[in-house]
Parts: structure tokens; sequence; C-alpha cells
């Protein structure tokens, strides 16, 4: 027995050590993450201190669907407002369980009309009764979150928080990038398909560090236990042979006589995964500049 | 209305039905449409093919070379294991001390009997000291051997020995039907296609074996017997008693009967394997009919050497072609060495794997 405890103890130090691996590294992840947004937003910080918050209404966080706790709520808001007092620009965002037989992209911009927001804003809206979101914006936020690119680039950063459930790490990264872009777009040179974000590895592999390396854990598993089979058949020289392939006389071969019968054909049809664009002036019910709509 | 024929979808076995507005036949259940003659043609082939059993001639005294001449067995004897029943055939000079099956002492001289004198013989080319060799080559980059095995190992001994093997001889005439896919895929600016086409083929040919063997001993080892195979048939001699000076010699147990259904499968999974439409993208066999036009069977002794080991009390046996001196055997695994490697595998990839992700991204 005591001489398996030592392989069994190697597997497990192998596995701390991976795992702390994957850890730290993750830690770091986060922290280049957080220096670039404070270097990109130009020194001013995000985090505002609570208590400046009214806590009974909020403008720019409109959580119907309860997918937020109070606390997320506030931080989000504050995020907002901070935005707001620093571009002159709303960037909304709306949860709701029922658009009220609209479509999102309807019920989006009529919220961000019937509630005054500013003339140049952003509404993102995420609707659950059939996982709807829309993201719209208006004005001067079409120069910001261009349509060729910016909005493209907030589509695959925010929706697969979403679709993971991630409501709160969904929004606040679009409060993020929201930020990101205004900055860009105050100095002159938005971001736009000529201009595009100059992103570091791990953000556009979009897969977080602990899953690859609970990837490697398994593709390890997986090449060992591969290696220990291809030993051990090693092992075993006696094997039948099904094929008597030794003892046909290759000139005798012959073929005589061959036929192939079409008999029927089967098409299988499968839509191309798509996402649904909306150019600017699509509904008579929006006033909208341009936007993305769709399923997460 | 000329006649109503009832067939059967090809692709689900539903009964199919004439649809008046394609004009053609459909399968309510599946969907898939055919031309009435496609059905007609589909039918023929499958009803024309019904499976045959393959016949081969039987195998008696009077098939081969016929019973021994006067006086040309008299110097052999039978020598019968008390331990487990293993019975073998000497020449009087040579004598049988161990059993070759169990490697038990106890071996007893009986009187010669009831054996067919065989047609042909391959006579030995290698020599013991050739297995001994290979059994050391057997052993080499076997990383899962027990540390303690190639010492403790011990050879207890290396017998020579002719075993029995029907050699089966036929040319066949088949006819393999195979339902068989073509697979294409395209696409367009909103949906991506895969097409399958469904074809029945059908491949017929003529094949001649020649000299495949099994083995008609009960006692040994039928799957070591087949891993050692081929022998070369370019040495087969005559069987003359000579032959057997210095080595054992065992006589057939099993009959022809019973061994022909493993030849025939092997027949058949070689013709089926031969035949099989490659340029397809996948097919499975649908019906296949092989006839032997002519066949023939023969019992030929061709030469094994076995090598009896033990270790720790438990006999391990090898088996070289006494000709070719292909090796056959198994060796047992040492659990320890099983969870080092793992584990030592597994520790290095995982450390160098987790170094990668770490200084890439």
């Amino acid at each position: 027995m005591k001489k398996i405890l030592l392989p069994m103890f190697m597997i497990i130090l192998s596995s701390i050590i991976t795992v702390a691996f994957a850890n730290t590294t993750s830690i770091d992840n986060t922290s280049i993450d957080n220096t670039s947004i404070d270097n990109r937003t130009g020194n001013s910080n995000l985090v505002v201190d609570q208590k400046d918050i009214s806590t009974q209404s909020t403008r720019y966080v409109t959580d119907n669907a309860s997918l937020l706790t109070a606390e997320e709520v506030l931080k989000l808001e504050a995020k907002s407002v901070a935005i707001k007092e620093r571009y002159n620009f709303d960037v909304v965002i709306v949860t709701t369980s029922d658009t009220l037989d609209k479509s999102p992209m309807d019920y989006s911009n009529d919220f961000y009309r019937s509630n005054n927001y500013h003339k140049d804003g952003i509404i993102f809206l995420i609707s659950m009764a059939d996982r709807d979101f829309d993201i719209s914006t208006f004005n001067y936020g079409e120069e910001v979150f261009t349509d060729d690119y910016g909005l493209d680039y907030l589509f695959e950063k925010i929706i697969p928080y979403f679709s993971r459930g991630e409501y709160n790490e969904g929004f606040s990264t679009f409060l993020n990038h929201a930020d990101t872009f205004l900055l860009q777009a105050k100095s002159g040179t938005p971001y736009n398909i000529n201009n595009k974000i100059v992103s570091t590895d791990s953000e556009s592999e979009g897969i977080p560090k602990h899953i690859i390396m609970i990837g490697v854990i398994i593709g390890a598993l997986i090449i060992s236990v591969i290696a220990i089979v291809m030993m051990a058949s090693k092992m075993n020289t006696k094997k039948p042979k099904n094929l008597a392939k030794d003892y046909v006389n290759n000139e005798s071969i012959k073929m005589t006589d061959q036929s192939d019968l079409f008999l029927y054909k089967n098409v299988v049809k499968k839509a191309k995964p798509k996402r649904t664009k909306n150019s600017s002036g699509g509904s008579i019910s929006s006033s909208r500049s341009s936007g993305r709509s769709g399923k997460f | 209305m000329a006649l109503l024929l009832d067939y059967k979808c090809p692709g689900c076995s539903g009964a199919i039905k004439f649809d008046s507005e394609l004009q053609n036949m459909k399968c309510p259940y599946c969907g898939s449409e055919f031309e009435v003659e496609t059905l007609k043609k589909y039918d023929e082939v499958l009803n024309s093919n019904e499976e045959k059993k393959i016949e081969w001639a039987t195998y008696d005294e009077n098939s081969g070379s016929g019973d021994w001449q006067e006086g040309e067995s008299d110097n052999l004897s039978a020598y019968s294991c008390n331990s487990c029943g293993g019975e073998i055939v000497a020449e009087k000079n040579t004598g049988a001390t161990k059993c070759p099956y169990c490697d038990n002492q106890v071996v007893i001289a009986s009187k010669f009997s009831g054996m067919l004198k065989p047609d042909f013989v391959i006579p030995f080319k290698l020599d013991k000291d050739h297995a001994k060799v290979e059994l050391k080559k057997f052993y080499n980059k076997k990383f899962l051997l027990p540390s303690s095995f190639k010492t403790e190992n011990k050879i207890d001994d290396i017998i020579g020995l002719y075993v029995p093997f029907w050699l089966f001889n036929c040319n066949t005439v088949s006819d393999i039907s195979y339902k068989a896919v073509k697979i294409r895929s395209y696409s367009d600016s909103e949906y991506s296609y895969v097409e399958s086409n469904h074809y029945l083929v059908t491949r017929c040919g003529e094949v001649r074996f020649e000299n495949i063997s099994a083995d008609g001993s009960l006692k040994i080892d039928d799957v070591a017997m087949e891993s050692i195979e081929p022998f070369s048939y370019d040495d087969l001699q005559d069987f003359q008693t000579a032959y057997l000076a210095g080595y054992l010699a065992d006589k057939y147990d099993v009959t022809v009967d019973n061994i022909i259904p493993r030849v025939n499968e092997r027949i058949e999974n070689t013709i089926v394997n031969m035949f099989a439409p490659d340029e397809y993208d996948s097919y499975s066999t649908e019906n296949k009919n092989i006839e032997l036009t002519e066949n023939k069977v023969s019992y030929a002794l061709l030469p094994v050497w076995i090598i009896n080991t033990k270790y720790r009390d438990k006999l391990h046996t090898f088996y070289m072609n006494g000709q070719t001196g292909k090796f056959s055997g198994k060796l047992p695994i040492s659990k320890r060495r099983v969870a080092m490697f793992f584990a030592g595998i597994f520790t290095s990839i995982a450390v160098i794997g987790a170094v990668v992700v770490y200084v890439i991204l």
C-alpha cells in the first residue's frame, strides 16, 4: 500500500500546483484589467462613495426583473452617474420581465424617451420574458458606439455574461466599456472600424483562466490514460486475427461485377448563426440612432 | 394498374406509398423520395442475395495422405499428462518427460493410436536458443513489467512442439452488397446544408485463399496460435516421421467441423473488407453471399516453440513460431508501475501545461 501512496501524493500535489497557478493568474488578470481601464478613464475613479447616492430611487438603473441586489444596483447607478457627470451622456440600464407585447427595441426606446433622458445616450435592455436584449444609441451615442464596430464590440464582450446568468458582472462590464468608449470619443477619435481597441490577449481569449486550467488537468488525465493503455497493450501480444489477408492469393483477385444504385438523398438544413442588426430609422416608434437586439 | 407491389423504404423500412402529386414513390415516415425503378432494383438485389452458409468438404482418413503405412508409426509413442489430460506424441528415442501445456512432470507412455497421418509438415527452422533470445527481446521496453520479473522469472522448459493445424484452401465467388453514403456539405448566405446520398453498392468478385490455418488442438491457446501466424508455406513438406526426431507432436482433437465457423468468419471478414467501397464516406454491410467453387482441407504439423516460465509460482507461457520467429505472449502488469507512470505523466503534463498557460496568457 505504501508504494501506491507516493503516486497518489504526486497527483494531489500536481493538482494543487495547477490550481494555484490558475488562481494567481486570474488575480493578475483582473488587476491588469482594472489598471487598463483606469488609464483609459484618465485617472478618474469610477468607484463612488455609496453615501452620496440617494437610496430612494435610481435614475439610470431600473431593475424591474430583480436580477440584481440592492447593493449591486447602487454600485452600477454610481458608475452611471459618474459617467453622466464627466461626459453629459446618459447610460441607461433597464431589466424587465415583460416587454408589454412590444419588441425589445420598441420597449427600450419608449423607455428611454418616456423617462426624459438626455438627447445623447445609450440604453441597454434585458428582457427575461424571452431572454431578449437590446442596445440602442441616441444621437451622439451613435458616434461613440459606431454601428460598424462599437456595437459589435459591446455585443461580443457583454452578452456572454448574460448567457451565463452573471448579470451584475455583465452590467458592470457594460459600464466600464461605455466609459472607455466615451473617453476615446471625447479625445476626438472615437473607436470605429478603423480605430479599434487594442485589446489584451486574455480579453480577446474570453475564456476564464481557471477553466483553461481545468482543461489542462483534464487533458493531462486523458493523455496519461491513453499512454498507460498503450503501454499495457504492448504487454499482451496474444491478439486474435480476424482477417485472413495473409492467405489471399493476390493474383487470383478478380472483380467480376459492380453496381452503385442511387437510393435516396437526405438534406439537413441548419440556419447560420447571425445577429439581428437594425439600422437607423428602421422603426417609426423608435428615435434611436442605431442598435443591436437579440437573444442571450 | 399492372401490379401493386409492397415496397419498403431503404432508409427506415416503412411501407412506401405512391405520391400522386410528385408522381413518385415517397416514404410517409422519413420523407425520402424514390424512383419506382430504383425500388424495384433494390428489391431484386436484396431478394436474390439470401445469405448462404459456406460449405466445406469434410476431412477423414480418405481425404489426405491416407493411413499410416505398415511399420511407419512403430517408432512413435503416445504420452498423456495425468495433470491436465493433454496427449502428445513423440519418437520413441526422444520421449517426453514434461507436459508442454501445463508444465507438469507426470507424463505416462501409452499405446500409440487414433492419430491420422498428417499430410504435410513445416520443419523447425529456429532452435531453442533463438527462442531464448526472442524472450529476452520481448521484455524490452515493457515499462509496466514488474521490475523483479526479468531476474526472477525462470525458464522452466522450452519445448519444440509440432502443433496440428487444419489448412483450408478455397476459391471464393462472392457477391457483397453494402449500404453506402456520400456526404456533401455546402452553404448559402443563410443556411448550411449537409446532403447525404444513399446508395446500394454491390461488388462481385473472386478470391483464392491458400492455407488458412486453424489449430486442431484443444489444449493449445487458439488466440496465441493466431497471433504467431502466418507460417510460410513455401517450406511445406510431405510428412515423414523423421521430422519428429527431437521434438514433440500433438494430434488433433478438434475436428474440421468444429473449426470451420472461425475459418468462415475470417474469410467473410476478409472479403467484405477487400471489396468494401472505400470511395464512399461510410458504409455498412447489407448482405453477403460467398460460395466456394473449389475447396480442400489438409492436415499439417507446424513448428511452435513453447516457453514455459515461472514467476512467483505462476506459470507464464510464451509462444514462438518455429519457422518465422514471430513471438507471442502475455506479460504481467505491475500495479505499482502503472500508478507510478500515471502519476509521472500526469504531473509533468499538468505542470508543463500550467506553466505554458501562465506564460502565454
